[in-house]
């Protein structure tokens, strides 16, 4: 039978795959792993396309040696600012070539970093319009964030310099504060995940925190991505206690950060926030109590000097009653000493009595009758000898 | 008696020795009673003073 020897057929591959293929082409994929080799200073990924599932549409290995590694990646981190991690989307500038013994390879030889940018923005966008549709985007921005904010939960990985920023201010505050930590991958593929693992733990102890705090950061600027995702945004979102975060990244906002309650930008932005914000409620309770004894004393000066006044009323009001009693049984007096019959003989008049006693008119008396006078000084007997009526007298 | 009680009554007294028609006899009752509840205001004032100041004592 007619056939050709193995390395006979290599060669057909390795010649059909130069003919047949304009190369280098630019292809876009996701980096599903990626390692620096650190004697060679080589980079070696698996470059996949995702189908959906759980098993990717397509499966390829690659390498960039260490000459054009350096900068390239250099040059995605200045565009991006981030580095080259698995997870993210990638346009790279490939040449396949098929070796007889080590099979198919695809050799990186450029990148464009603007393609992972947009890619990171269509997925940002897509996450932020599927949020809205489900109504969900404002929900925990939405939640009140207790005043005093002191029973924390913290979603970091443990050994990050971030959280290690932030419990050095925190503890360093004059402050006590209750830090639980969940323990999550703040980075990478299984990043998302992680996190939304941790949120849930700490969503079914809701009732031990005030708050939940989400950190990671602290050195080089890292992927993104994971706090883009629809997923771990969708439950961050509807997170029944208020989220902080501080991702640690200052050239763009995550979704993440969107739907938190309150973003700050690092780990230790974040304790800073929280420590100034028990300083304010400190300084209130502190402004409280001095108004407190103010009023106090306010209320307490305003009694003594209602009784300082009703005192002085009480005395003035005694001493004018009692002056007006003595004036009037003074005008009484004196009335009764003006009516007196001694005071009316001492001026002259005289009282005339007759049998009848007292005489007031002059025709009651007859002529040769006797009466009496009765004077300041003593009495006369007298006889009336003639009675004159004035003439006009009816 | 309340405070309050005290300083109603209080009143009612001085209203009452303000009018014309002052039941003199009773005056003497009346200003004893006054100067009773004017005691007794100030020292359920002070009392009270003092309490407050304690409990708002900066703690140690």
């Amino acid at each position: 039978m007619e056939h050709i020897t193995l390395s006979e057929l290599a060669r057909r591959i390795k010649l059909s795959l130069a003919d047949g293929l304009p190369l280098p082409l630019w292809v876009s994929a996701e980096i599903g792993e990626i390692k620096v080799n650190r004697t060679s200073g080589h980079c070696y990924m698996e470059l996949v396309e995702s189908g959906g599932g759980s098993v990717p549409k397509a499966k390829l290995s690659a390498v960039a040696w260490r000459s054009q590694y350096g900068a390239m990646a250099a040059h995605f981190r200045s565009v991006t600012g981030s580095d080259l991690v698995a997870g993210l989307s990638v346009l790279l500038r490939v040449v396949v070539t098929y070796h007889e013994l080590y099979g198919l390879s695809l050799q990186v030889v450029d990148i464009e970093p603007a393609f992972t940018l947009g890619e990171q923005e269509r997925l940002r966008r897509q996450t932020i319009d599927q949020l809205t549709k489900d109504g969900v985007i404002a929900m925990n921005r939405s939640l009140a964030l207790p005043v005093v904010v002191q029973h924390i939960a913290v979603v970091s990985a443990s050994g990050a310099a971030g959280y290690r920023d932030f419990m050095e201010h925190i503890n360093a505050s004059p402050y006590h504060f209750q830090i639980t930590l969940f323990e999550s991958l703040m980075q990478g593929l299984q990043a998302a995940e992680s996190v939304i693992a941790a949120l849930t733990e700490v969503a079914e102890r809701a009732e031990e925190f005030d708050a939940v705090v989400v950190i990671r950061g602290g050195g080089s600027q890292s992927d993104l991505s994971c706090f883009n995702a629809y997923e771990l945004c969708f439950v961050a979102a509807q997170m029944p206690l208020p989220i902080i975060t501080g991702i640690g990244h200052d050239k763009d906002t995550s979704v993440m950060d969107l739907v938190a309650h309150t973003e700050q930008k690092t780990p230790t932005a974040v304790a800073d926030f929280l420590v100034e914000r028990m300083r304010e409620f400190d300084g209130a309770l502190a402004l409280a109590e001095v108004t407190l004894r103010e009023r106090v004393a306010d209320i307490a000066s305003r009694q003594h000097s209602e009784l300082d006044s009703r005192s002085q009323l009480l005395r003035v009001s005694i001493a004018h009653l009692l002056e007006r009693q003595r004036e009037g049984l003074a005008r009484a007096e004196a009335l009764v000493a003006v009516a007196s019959p001694e005071r009316l003989l001492s001026r002259g008049y005289a009282i005339v009595s007759g049998p009848q006693g007292v005489v007031r008119s002059a025709a009651s008396v007859a002529e040769g009758s006797e009466v009496e006078i009765l004077f300041a000084d003593g009495r006369v007997r007298a006889t009336i000898e003639k009675v004159i009526l004035n003439v006009d007298t009816e | 008696m309340s405070y309050g009680e005290a300083k109603r009554e209080l009143d009612a007294i001085l209203a009452r020795l303000s009018r014309t028609d002052v039941d003199i006899d009773n005056l003497s009752t009346d200003v004893a009673r006054a100067t009773e509840l004017i005691a007794l205001c100030r020292d359920r004032l002070a009392g009270i003073e003092s309490e407050v100041g304690r409990i708002l004592k900066p703690e140690e």
